[in-house]
Order: C-alpha cells, then structure tokens, then sequence
C-alpha cells in the first residue's frame, strides 16, 4: 500500500482568506494514524485557521481534504465530529456561566427520562463523567460545580482539554496551544497525556510555541510561515535552530 | 487550615449575600407605613401580589430572553393582541372559556415564535426586530378593535383573574407556580441550559457544541409568547375587559423588574428569585405611589428613573466584581 492511501487525513492546496487577509494559502500535508505532529508558526501564522478549517468552524475557499483516502466535505463542526475528527480551541473553547460537566458535554448532554417521559439533565452520570476525564488530565481541580468563569487559566484549559477528550472515537485530536495557560507541572501533565493518547493509537494535531514540548512529544513538525507551508520535517532529524529560521521565514524544507 | 466560623460570621455572610433588593424592601416596608396607613392592611398587601402577577408571568419569559443575550419588547402589544382576540371570541361565544386558555397559549407561542425567527432568519438585532413588532403588533389590535371596547366577560375567566384561594388571589397562585417552573427548566433541562449557554458564548454553542442556536433563540421567545398569552386572559379576567390600549409600558415595566434582580444584560446570568424580588419591589412601589396619591404619569416617571438607576447599578457591580465586559 502506498503512503497516499494510508494518511488518515490529507491536506490538498488549501487555502481561506479574511477579506485581504489570506490567512491559509495553498497549504498541503499528510497526517498518519498514530503519530503526534506539531503545528508551528509565528502569531497570526494561521495555525488555528488551519485547524479550523479542518474541524469544520471555518469553511475552506479553495483545496481538498481526504479523509482515510476518501475526499470529505467538512461543512460544520457536527461533519467533524461524526467522521472522527475533535478539536480544542485556543479561543472560543468555553461557556463562563456554566460549570465544568456543562462545558464537556455542551451540545450532547446526557439525559434521564423521568416517568419515562420528561427529559431532564442527568447531572448525576455527567459529573462523575467528567471527574474521570479530568482525572485523566491529570488537573486539579476542587469543586467542579462552579462556572468556569470562576476557574484559574490553567483550570479552564483543563477543562477545554477534558471536553476534547470525552469524544471517545475521535481518530484525530487537534490541540490549538493545549499547554497556553498551564504551569509547568501541568504542561508535563498535559505532555504525558498527549503520549498516552498516542499509545491509544489516536493522531495529534498539536499547536504550540515551546520547543522544549513541540520536541518532547512531536514525531513530525509542521512549520506555517504567512499562511504557507515553510516546513515539513521529521522532529528527530531536524534542530531547533533550523525550526526557528522556518518560524521566521529563513528557509524552506519539506521531507514529504 | 480553615477554622469553624462562629455563627455570628455566618450570620454576617449570609446578611452580605442577600439580594440587595431584599434591603430594598426592607426599607420600603419601614419607610411606607409612615406614608399611608392603609399600606400594611392584608386587603392592600394582597392587591399587590394580585397586581404583580402579570408582570411576573411575563417577566419569567423576559428572564429567560434576557438570558440569551436578547430583548424583546414586543410583549405588551403581544399581550394587548391577544387579548383583544381572546376577549371577542370569549364574548360572542366562539371561544369556549375553557378552551381559551389553550388559544391564549398557542397564539402567544406564535407570536412570539414570529419575534423569535424575525431576529434569527432576517438577523436583525433582538432590540430593533422587537420594536418593529411591538409597532405592529399594537396596530393589528387597534385595526381589528377599531375603537371597540369589551366589557363583562363570562365568569370562569373573570374568577381566574379577581378570585382568590383563601386569601391569596388567584392570580398570585398561578404566577408563583409558574415563577416555579421557570427555575426549575432553568436548572433541570437542556432548553434552560442552552438558554444560559447561548446567552454566556453564543459561538462556542455553534461551533464547539454543535447546538442550533437558532433553534433555541427561536423557542425561547415562543416560550416567552406563551407566557405572554397567559398573562393577557388573566389580565382580561381582572379588568372584565379590554381594549386596543392595554398593556402600553408594559414592556419597560418588565425588563426593569427582570434587570433589577440581576439578570444580566450582557447575558449569560440569571437569577428567577432576583425577577420575582424585582416585580415585588417595583409592584411596592407603584402601590405606595397609589396610596400617597401620586398620577400614572408620575408612575410611569418612576418607573423610567428605576429602569435606568437598576441598569447602572448592574454594570457597577460586575465591575465590582471583577466580571470582564463582554464585547
Ligand atoms: N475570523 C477572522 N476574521 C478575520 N481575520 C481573521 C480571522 N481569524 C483569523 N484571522 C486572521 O488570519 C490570520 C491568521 O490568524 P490565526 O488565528 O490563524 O493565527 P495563529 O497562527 O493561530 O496565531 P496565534 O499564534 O496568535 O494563535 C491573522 O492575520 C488573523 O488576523
Ligand atoms: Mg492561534
């Protein structure tokens, strides 16, 4: 079997403009089953249009995406989820007036029937849900009622991360900066937690600015430069000096 | 460690935590009697848990709108159109009196499913849609009354507005048990969550959730409708009548009792119990207005100058408390 038939998605000469602003140009890669990729770039690179685009938030302008080698359309977030395909958002991950089970389950809330036909929240099931999720990212946090507006940075993200979690076959987790506001205990937390998932054999799109992590967990780095593909490179064959002149635009290299 | 607090620190928490409205009434019950001695009377305390209860019917629908990140200040005429409607039908008999509590209902789930896909479906701002249907709405009642008034309405209807279980008026006994189940769809069901949700990031609803945003907006001002259309047969009940004009102001009256309980305008944040504390405390108000001899127009002066002193206090106190503005 060829390589082509074996990506679980592929990335075809996408491309999504904001008005002038062309935030994703002719963007093409491959994602494997099983292996974590690094997503890089300066601020406003496009990263997380890019994720976007695939988790279905934002619709491409021009470009193809295959999905297990057959072609999709991914219309909405729901076209995503339902082929396998969950997202952590850098931005808009979180509702504040709503507790934590209400945040990982927004929008599939589970519900119990009483006298078989009213349907009410089961907060019950969704609370001890969500304490096993977050037991697996491993984060602290003391009472889980409260909305998550009250909750500190690092809390928030845990939570957003557990969200992702919780779709349970999801093949392909895209992270957009998991580790932004977490402190160093927790970014190792959050690290650990990105290798099991891949011992779980899921692929990782990760985003993030540290080389410390991007080096830690990535098998493969991909380098966004203005929208555009400046790099795709093997993590254990490459430097951080070469990563950095690809962030700002000092050179070009694609190993696929 | 944390040390057992004395009970005199819990009392002083739980003094602190009290809805400020609380202190409102307060005051007001020490202040008014000196005014009016007819205040404290049973007679006079139950006129207003009568008189209140329209407003607060309705206002659990505006609690909810609120919540969304909407407005809608079509009710009044919604409520003044379906009135007229009702009380026709009512009176020349095609409108069994039985039966009109399920049009009163539907016309109002309807009415306010058309606000509802106004702002969805043509995405006009909730402010702007609800005005352009309050003007219309309040037309359509004066084109089809054409100057009309009804009077005397048949009984079962006239008793659902001015009779009264024991001494509790009647009305008070719908109202509370309605105020009831708004909490608890607010706490128990995914429509009051979504309600909550939409209100707090609405494209985080969309987008990470996967919800149908419009859907829910849609519902929740159709739900708002039909409480909207209890409150119009039960205000035909207590009048014995209607006509083209009721219910004018009747809007402003409502969100001024729903902010003043803290439900937010920015969205997001509801409290039932602070709505019902506001509908008293306006309904207070205005009687102690009655009592000392004060005009409607000098009511409605008041009522304006709490509207605006209830929004400004809001925002002072999420900056208090550190809420960030929401853009
Ligand atoms: N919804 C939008 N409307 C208009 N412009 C947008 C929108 N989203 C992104 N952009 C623009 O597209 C470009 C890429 O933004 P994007 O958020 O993808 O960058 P990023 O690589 O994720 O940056 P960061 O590291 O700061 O998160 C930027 O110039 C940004 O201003
Ligand atoms: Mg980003």
């Amino acid at each position: 079997m060829s390589e082509y038939s074996a990506a679980l998605l592929e990335v075809k000469n996408i491309g999504k403009s904001f008005g002038a602003v062309r935030a994703v140009r002719n963007v093409s890669f491959q994602l494997f089953p099983g292996e974590v990729v690094a997503l890089l770039g300066d601020n406003g690179a496009g990263k997380s249009t890019l994720c976007k685009l695939i988790s279905g938030a934002y619709q491409k302008d021009v470009g193809e995406i295959f999905w297990q080698g057959k072609k999709v359309e991914i219309t909405s977030p729901d076209v995503a989820s339902q082929i396998g395909i969950a997202m952590m958002y850098q931005d808009l991950a979180l509702v504040d007036e709503v507790d934590i089970p209400g945040n990982i389950f927004l929008g599939r809330e589970l519900i119990k029937k009483i006298f078989g036909i009213v349907p009410l929240l089961d907060k019950h099931t969704m609370r001890q849900e969500t304490e096993k999720l977050l037991a697996r990212v491993k984060i602290n946090i003391p009472d889980i009622n409260r909305p998550v507006i009250k909750l500190s940075g690092g809390q928030r993200q845990a939570t957003a991360i557990a969200r992702t979690l919780h779709a349970k076959d999801a093949k392909l987790l895209i992270l957009d900066e998991p580790m932004a506001a977490l402190g160093v205990q927790e970014e190792q937390k959050v690290i650990q937690l990105i290798k099991t998932l891949k011992e779980e054999g899921r692929t990782i799109l990760v985003v993030s600015h540290n080389l410390d992590h991007v080096f830690s967990v990535a098998d493969r780095i991909i380098v966004l430069h203005t929208g555009a593909v400046a790099g795709i490179v093997d993590a254990h064959k490459t430097s951080r000096e070469e990563i950095v002149g690809l962030i700002v635009g000092g050179g070009k290299r694609n190993d696929q | 460690m944390i040390s057992e607090k004395t009970s005199i620190q819990k009392l002083w928490d739980f003094v602190k935590n009290l809805h400020p409205l609380v202190y409102m009434l307060i005051l007001l019950y020490l202040v008014v009697p000196l005014l009016s001695s007819r205040f404290l009377l049973l007679q006079n305390q139950m006129n207003i848990t009568r008189q209140v209860s329209i407003y607060l019917i309705v206002s659990i629908g505006m609690t909810y709108v609120i919540t969304s990140k909407g407005i809608d200040l079509s009710v009044g005429s919604t409520l003044a159109f379906i009135a007229c409607v009702v009380a026709e039908g009512l009176k020349n008999g095609t409108i069994p009196p039985l039966v009109s509590l399920f049009v009163v209902i539907g016309m109002g789930f309807i009415l306010g499913m058309v606000v509802g896909l106004v702002i969805t479906k043509l995405k006009i701002p909730p402010f702007i849609a609800s005005i352009g249907l309050m003007v219309t709405y309040r037309g359509l009642t004066h084109l089809y009354m054409g100057g009309k008034v009804i009077v005397r309405l048949p009984e079962p209807i006239v008793f659902l507005g001015q009779g009264s279980l024991g001494p509790i008026p009647f009305p008070a006994v719908i109202s509370l048990t309605i105020a009831l189940i708004g909490w608890w769809i607010f706490r128990f069901t995914r429509f009051g969550r979504y309600t909550v949700a939409i209100g707090s990031n609405e494209a985080a609803c969309r987008v990470v959730g996967g919800i149908k945003v419009n859907r829910y907006k849609t519902l929740i001002y159709a739900f708002q409708g039909a409480l909207v259309g209890i409150g119009a047969l039960i205000m035909i009940g207590r009048l014995n009548g209607t006509s083209a004009v009721l219910a004018e102001g009747f809007e402003m009256h409502v969100i001024a009792s729903v902010v003043m309980g803290g439900t937010s305008l920015q969205g997001g944040r509801s409290s039932i119990f602070g709505t019902i504390l506001g509908v008293y405390t306006i309904g207070v108000i205005e009687n102690a207005m009655v009592l000392v001899g004060a005009d409607f127009h000098t009511q409605r002066v008041i009522i304006g100058l709490l509207l605006i002193f209830s929004i400004a206090f809001q925002g002072y106190r999420e900056r208090k408390m550190g809420v960030l503005e929401k853009t």
